[in-house]
């Protein structure tokens, strides 16, 4: 079961983490210069990274069993090694960028290694296909990544851009748990707010902080999540294109109008550029999760009240002294029913013809007063004239409701 | 005369030698797994109040089984992960993906015996159990062996159930929530001889 505050804690952690190691480099580590900084970048990063991922005690294998393990423990490592390394200044920046490039055209075969689509007697995808999928993505991972070290160094503000790609990162997190891989979407979490962390720490101490390397990292971890929660979790494709691409928005403030605007404008700027997609995103995701999901979980909330009261019920009917029920607001799965013509939303109660607000209404108000008889609760409430309105699924409810008018 | 004295002579030296070294020819009778007339099915706790039924759909496998010597009985059997039925499309939708069975990544689970030997009423069957990509050993009691012929066709069956903790089998124990760790897989199998 997802657990909230220990989320809201690991990110926390990491946060603190990423900027208290930034901050003591950047104390203990003089003279300062732009590639110290930058070193300082990767180490907070990996501080806050180590630090969240130990408080959020994710559950990984070694040796490295599947996507999620091969993320944690081979790619993200990897990431962050490339960009410590690039920040010395005997190494070029072509073998720089030939570094990140293998890391991006290899990470996808890393994710689905030994799974269903490279491994067994018939992979799910051909060699040329698996060549096609793992190219493609590789490709989008590093034209974004390419893009946004560009627009880091011409344009000012360039913080926002590691920012935004925090944000990305976060709402890929929640994405993940949405579409029901909650430990692929929890590793986002520590990222997202170990980022945030030492980018703030890194502005304290410089007003022009170079970025390339936590862009770096970013845009890999943004990657790898969205290949997990694609090719193992339940992410479509199109909700990973949108994820993966969103950060490109920062652009936008590239416009003649906007461009020449103070720094923090352009930053705030791209902020909300990026985070109008992503919450559109996440409104369309939390109403899959309604659709699909809750019903779940919400079966397993009110079963133990709703055990209760069939008990009830079927002792009541044996002693012929339990009336049938007239109106169910128990919530059902959407799997073993007929929608009979009415709008999906009120599929989740099969029994029950009325608006789905109006039982989930109900249902918070048996909880709240403790309504003993929680389906028998509408029998006061609707006027007898308007229960010949009603229609019932079932012939012993339509036969109470003639034994009532 | 003296030619069927010969032949009488060499009859009972053959006859005598097969019988003291010749091993008996009786083979291991192989058989495969009926899947449909088979049923793997599962339960687990819910809110430590009730069970949660499930099944799979599909498996496929084989076994040998030798009545005169057991210790050279074969058993095997491989589940196809992403076939889970638990009467709900959504549940299994959610059962297959990483938290779960993480059927993309580990798209079987696995049965192979490493040793047989009979008991009253069947045999013990000792073996590793892989799933979720962690192999433990276990033991099997398989209860049955019963055999019949239909339409020219030898069969066999057996009934066995597995108690297993799904911590152990690499599960995220964050998962495990409201369904209890420990789960029952209980195999009815019958075996069409080849």
């Amino acid at each position: 079961m997802p657990d909230p505050l220990l989320y809201v804690a690991a990110q926390g952690t990491a946060t603190v983490a990423g900027a208290v190691f930034v901050l003591a480099i950047g104390w203990f580590w003089k003279p300062v210069s732009t590639a110290r900084f930058q070193a300082a970048a990767v180490v907070g990063i990996a501080g806050g990274l180590g630090a969240g991922y130990y408080f959020l005690r994710l559950h990984v294998a070694w040796p490295p069993l599947n996507g999620l393990d091969r993320f944690l423990i081979i790619v993200l490592p990897a990431a962050l090694c490339i960009e410590l390394g690039t920040t010395f200044s005997r190494v070029p920046r072509s073998l720089a960028w030939l570094m990140r490039f293998t890391l991006a055209a290899t990470m996808g075969r890393i994710l689905v290694h030994d799974s269903v689509y490279v491994s067994g007697a018939e992979p799910e995808w051909s060699p040329m296909q698996a060549v096609v999928v793992l190219f493609t993505c590789s490709a989008l991972i590093a034209v974004v990544w390419g893009l946004l070290v560009f627009l880091s160094v011409r344009s000012p503000a360039s913080v926002s851009i590691p920012l935004a790609l925090a944000l990305t990162i976060q709402c890929t997190g929640i994405s993940i748990m949405l579409a029901g891989y909650l430990q692929g979407g929890a590793a986002a979490f520590p990222l997202s707010a170990a980022t945030v962390g030492t980018i703030g720490s890194l502005r304290l101490l410089t007003s022009s902080p170079n970025v390339h390397a936590p862009i770096g990292v970013c845009v890999v971890g943004l990657g790898s999540l969205l290949m997990i929660g694609r090719f193992f979790g339940g992410l479509s494709t199109e909700v990973a294109l949108i994820l993966l691409l969103a950060p490109l928005l920062c652009w936008g403030t590239e416009l003649p109008q906007l461009r020449c605007r103070p720094g923090w404008v352009v930053g705030l700027l791209r902020l909300l550029l990026v985070a109008i997609p992503l919450a559109a995103l996440l409104l369309q995701a939390k109403r899959k999760f309604d659709r699909e999901t809750a019903p779940l979980l919400m079966q397993a909330s009110e079963s133990q009240c709703d055990g209760e009261m069939h008990r009830r019920g079927g002792q009541g009917l044996a002693a012929g002294s339990m009336p049938p029920i007239l109106h169910d607001c128990t919530p059902r799965s959407l799997n073993n029913m007929s929608l009979n013509g009415r709008k999906k939303g009120a599929a989740m109660y099969p029994n029950c013809c009325r608006p789905r607000w109006f039982c989930q209404r109900q249902q918070v108000a048996n909880r709240v007063t403790h309504n003993p008889f929680p389906r028998y609760g509408l029998l006061i409430q609707i006027p007898s004239a308007s229960i010949s309105t009603l229609r019932f699924r079932d012939t012993s409810s339509a036969i109470m409701v003639s034994n009532l008018s | 005369m003296q030619r069927s004295n010969f032949l009488f002579v060499a009859a009972l030296v053959g006859g005598f030698f097969s019988g003291a070294f010749a091993q008996p020819s009786q083979a291991a009778d192989e058989y495969l797994y009926d899947g449909v007339h088979s049923s793997i099915s599962f339960k687990a706790r819910h809110l430590d109040i009730s069970w949660i039924h499930g099944r799979f759909n599909a498996a496929e496998g084989k076994f040998s089984l030798d009545r005169e010597n057991p210790a050279n009985s074969k058993f095997e059997l491989s589940i196809k992960a992403d076939s889970v039925d638990t009467a709900n499309a959504q549940r299994d939708e959610h059962l297959r993906q990483p938290d779960y069975f993480d059927t993309k990544q580990y798209p079987t689970i696995d049965f192979k015996s490493t040793h047989v030997k009979a008991i009253d009423g069947g045999y013990e069957v000792q073996g590793n159990f892989t799933m979720h990509g962690k192999t433990r050993p276990v033991t099997l009691k398989l209860i049955g062996g019963k055999e019949h012929v239909f339409k020219g066709t030898k069969r066999v069956a057996f009934s066995t159930e597995l108690s297993l903790k799904r911590s152990d089998y690499g599960f995220d124990p964050k998962a495990i929530g409201p369904i209890g760790d420990e789960a029952l897989i209980l195999i009815d199998c019958e075996g069409v001889g080849k």
